[in-house]
């Protein structure tokens, strides 16, 4: 599959907006991008996709001039520009929607969506009533229901990146860069997203977007790009490809059969996770259910419908305001996520940044942090053992760092997560919740992924998922529950599901 | 690969291997060094390194506790009126009682303000600048209070002699203080880079939501910290006593808290928290005390030294962001 083939001409020819020449960056021990050609038409949508550590973002922070590159030539309208700093690259029209938001969670919807370009009446102060007037505008135009007044902090994260998208829309874009933009959102909110999309590429805008979910491209965009170990593997229209080309492109090699046989092979054990009546006000109310060891029961439904704020509750970040919570038969009163942990718990936490690793720290000392106790001898830790069992898990799970000395804020998102997995692994933790655990990671960590949560459910583990992806669902899940706005609608055995009764469920609240 | 393993890997190499952030202090040290001993005969001598080092002990034992502040991402401003404190109750207790007693009471007082120190900040969750901004005036108020505005002197003897040789004896060719800072300081190695609590240490100030949801207790770490840092200032301000045979009410309250940040910052621990580490203080330390020494003997007046310090600080935070940025 390297023989990349060339890109045919189609139709009228087409206008280059943005042109990458041999573009290389490299930091110490890895070659993030080696020899990178890629070119952006005006008006098109072009996909960007790679497995984790593939290029994607180190190519898109240097068009946004956050990164400067260490050879090659970027072109904008045919002229060779220096991307020197952000302001350069937005006076230059390109706009960029990180996957980390960049919004200031203390500051109004407002305040955010005009940072660094107030308003200011002519005595230099912020002109407010035209802020908000222009905030509101700007919503309006993309279907986007939220009051400019409210603090970001105190919004949903689907929320907080429709208002990014928003911010970077507000600025005259020529080139617009979504990384992973619909990560977070609902059905409902992705569908906006798309119509806008497409709406700015007829008007004339480059877009590059950047996405692991495979089946979104093919309604969306005209052409794609995929990188593999910072090269370009090829560009094609997006006709030319199927889901299983794209696969084989993105990895390398032809992805594996999927391994459905597994799940009819496990026994479902005792129940060891008991949810009564459980509620919090305004997210989730009167919610029952029973994991047992050996299952994964995942629970779906949209974002904002309360199912990370149910995983915190179980996991002792959040106190429940009724019902109750038994673990192993015996019922649990946690007061943090130190009760939770000893009970034998482990929560991979949807803010992986923010909850998961602490990316300052080294990936060894993540790997750890939360079973450090069985390091110790004498009152002090023995550096050989500790390194020893990083080691084994690093090459257990496969972490792609280049020493376990590294600091873990620099792996890409898929390692990342597998280093949040490592640091409970490491703990003798029974139940495990993981909430979202594959977003924004790409098909081939994905499925390792998958194998090990399998691995984890066979080892007579109990594990509880919390999912909006439908595909991930339907094959994880050997019982699906249904939630809308923070009540269980619908509980489903996973066999021979169709998936329009979940869809349903989820969406409009009809249960089966 | 072999060879990264047995040589890359000691200990020390994991929390504090050779680190670029410790070039910049190192370079100036030596710089200075080189410097103050063309410049002043007198510099280089064993006398003087030994005079550095006797004065610096205070200064060493402060930092060295001031440092568990910052890697938590925290700050103790309370420390230089701890050693106020600590000095006039010591001093005090002897002149009514017995040193023992005296020891035993002001390293008490000292820590009694390191307790309020903590569970303001682990329980009550109040930011630490607040705190420890609001501990500093109270200590310093509690040690005016207590002396009455005045020095404390004419401790009886043999107490007196006791005292004095915690600030100013020897042990064999060893200064007392110096043998008791190099002590501490190996022993807060120790903690930092071999104990489950160091390690935590390093969590918190990494991310505090990421250390509480791998079931760190946050509470525990902070006033743990606090403790660490206020009892490091009393140690200090009882050396410091010792060495002036007397109590004084202003004995923290001068350059002392302030040298003792910058000495943790421009070792080159971050003050974001989650960076650094002990030996980067005591380079830190060394910076300022052989600056401060080499400029005296110069005869370069202390407002210009105060200045120069200063540039300092700012300077080597300012390099080590470029050197960030470049990365």
């Amino acid at each position: 599959m390297t023989s990349a083939a060339p890109m045919p001409p189609s139709g009228a020819p087409a206008e280059v907006v943005l042109e990458v020449r041999g573009l290389r960056k490299t930091y110490p021990g890895v070659v993030a991008l080696d020899q990178l050609d890629f070119d952006l038409h005006r008006g098109e949508v072009h996909a960007l996709l790679g497995a984790n550590g593939a290029g994607k973002s180190t190519l898109i922070k240097i068009v946004a001039g956050l990164y400067r590159a260490d050879a090659g030539e970027i072109h904008i309208d045919g002229r060779p520009v220096d991307l020197r700093d952000t302001q350069t690259a937005q006076a230059l029209g390109i706009s960029v929607i990180y996957q980390d938001f960049a919004l200031v969670p203390h500051l109004s919807v407002a305040e955010n969506l005009f940072l660094g370009r107030e308003f200011v009446t002519p005595l230099g102060l912020i002109d407010w009533r035209r802020t908000h007037a222009e905030a509101r505008r700007l919503l309006a135009r993309l279907n986007i229901d939220i009051q400019t007044t409210a603090v970001v902090s105190s919004l949903s994260m689907g929320q907080r990146q429709l208002v990014e998208i928003a911010k970077a829309l507000g600025i005259d874009a020529r080139v617009l860069i979504l990384d992973e933009p619909t990560a977070s959102l609902s059905r409902g909110e992705v569908d906006t997203l798309f119509a806008l999309i497409r709406k700015l590429a007829q008007s004339g805008v480059g877009i590059i977007y950047v996405s692991h979910r495979l089946e979104e491209i093919a309604s969306l965009v005209n052409r794609v790009t995929v990188l593999r170990d910072g090269r370009s593997v090829g560009t094609y229209p997006v006709d030319q490809l199927d889901r299983r080309n794209v696969v084989a492109l993105i990895t390398g090699q032809e992805r594996r059969s999927q391994e459905t046989s597994s799940r009819e092979a496990r026994t479902r054990g005792q129940p060891l996770l008991e949810l009564r009546h459980l509620s919090r006000a305004r997210e989730f109310e009167d919610i029952s259910l029973t994991l047992h060891r050996g299952e994964i029961l995942v629970l779906t439904g949209l974002v904002g419908a309360g199912r990370t704020e149910l995983l915190e509750t179980i996991f002792g970040a959040r106190r429940a305001a009724g019902g109750e919570i038994r673990v192993g038969g015996q019922p649990a009163k946690f007061s943090s996520p130190r009760d939770a942990i000893r009970s034998g718990i482990a929560l991979l936490p949807e803010d992986r940044r923010g909850h998961g690793i602490a990316v300052i720290m080294p990936v060894f000392a993540n790997v750890t942090l939360a079973s450090l106790v069985q390091f110790v001898r004498l009152l002090l830790l023995q550096p050989k053992r500790e390194l020893q069992h990083a080691r084994r898990m690093i090459s257990y799970l496969s972490i792609r760092t280049p020493s376990p000395f590294q600091a873990a804020g620099l792996l890409s998102g898929g390692n990342q997560q597998k280093l949040v997995l490592a640091k409970w692994l490491s703990t003798s933790a029974e139940i495990f919740l993981l909430d979202e655990p594959t977003q924004g990671i790409d098909v081939g960590t994905k499925d390792e992924i998958y194998r090990l949560v399998r691995g984890l459910a066979a080892a007579g583990k109990a594990v509880l998922v919390v999912s909006s992806d439908l595909e991930e669902v339907l094959e994880l899940g050997d019982r699906i529950i249904a939630v809308r706005q923070g009540r269980i609608v619908g509980e489903f055995a996973n066999n021979a599901l169709d998936p329009t009764l979940l869809v349903d469920a989820i969406t409009h609240g009809r249960a089966a | 690969m072999k060879g990264a393993e047995t040589g890359g890997w000691r200990w020390h190499a994991l929390v504090e291997r050779i680190e670029p952030e410790t070039i910049g202090p190192s370079v100036a040290l030596v710089a200075m060094i080189v410097t103050f001993s063309i410049l002043s005969p007198y510099f280089l001598t064993r006398n003087n390194f030994t005079n550095v080092l006797v004065q610096s002990a205070p200064l060493l034992i402060l930092a060295a506790g001031q440092t568990f502040a910052l890697l938590m991402g925290g700050l103790d401003l309370s420390q230089g009126s701890i050693v106020s404190l600590v000095s006039v109750v010591t001093a005090g207790v002897i002149m009514r009682h017995h040193i023992v007693l005296g020891a035993l009471a002001g390293l008490g007082a000292g820590f009694g303000i390191s307790l309020v120190n903590g569970l303001l900040i682990g329980r009550a969750r109040i930011q630490p600048f607040i705190v420890t901004l609001g501990t500093l005036y109270m200590a310093a108020g509690l040690a005016m209070v207590y002396s009455g505005g005045s020095s404390i002197f004419g401790l009886p003897k043999p107490d007196e002699d006791y005292f004095f040789w915690f600030g100013g004896g020897f042990v064999g060719p060893i200064p007392v203080p110096v043998l008791i800072a190099a002590l501490l300081i190996a022993a807060i190695y120790v903690v930092l880079t071999r104990t489950r609590f160091g390690r935590h240490v390093y969590a918190v100030g990494g991310s505090e939501s990421v250390a509480v949801m791998s079931g760190i207790e946050l509470g525990r770490v902070k006033i743990l910290i606090y403790l660490i840092s206020g009892g490091c200032a009393a140690l200090a301000g009882f050396l410091m006593s010792g060495r002036v045979i007397s109590g004084q009410p202003l004995l923290g309250a001068g350059d002392i808290l302030l040298q003792s940040i910058g000495a943790v910052i421009i070792g080159g621990t971050s003050v974001f928290g989650g960076q650094g580490g002990v030996l980067r203080t005591v380079l830190g330390v060394l910076v300022i005390a052989f600056m401060v020494n080499g400029l005296n003997l110069l005869a370069i007046d202390t407002f210009v030294q105060q200045v120069i310090v200063g540039a300092i600080i700012i300077l080597s935070v300012w390099v080590n962001s470029l050197r960030r940025r470049r990365a």
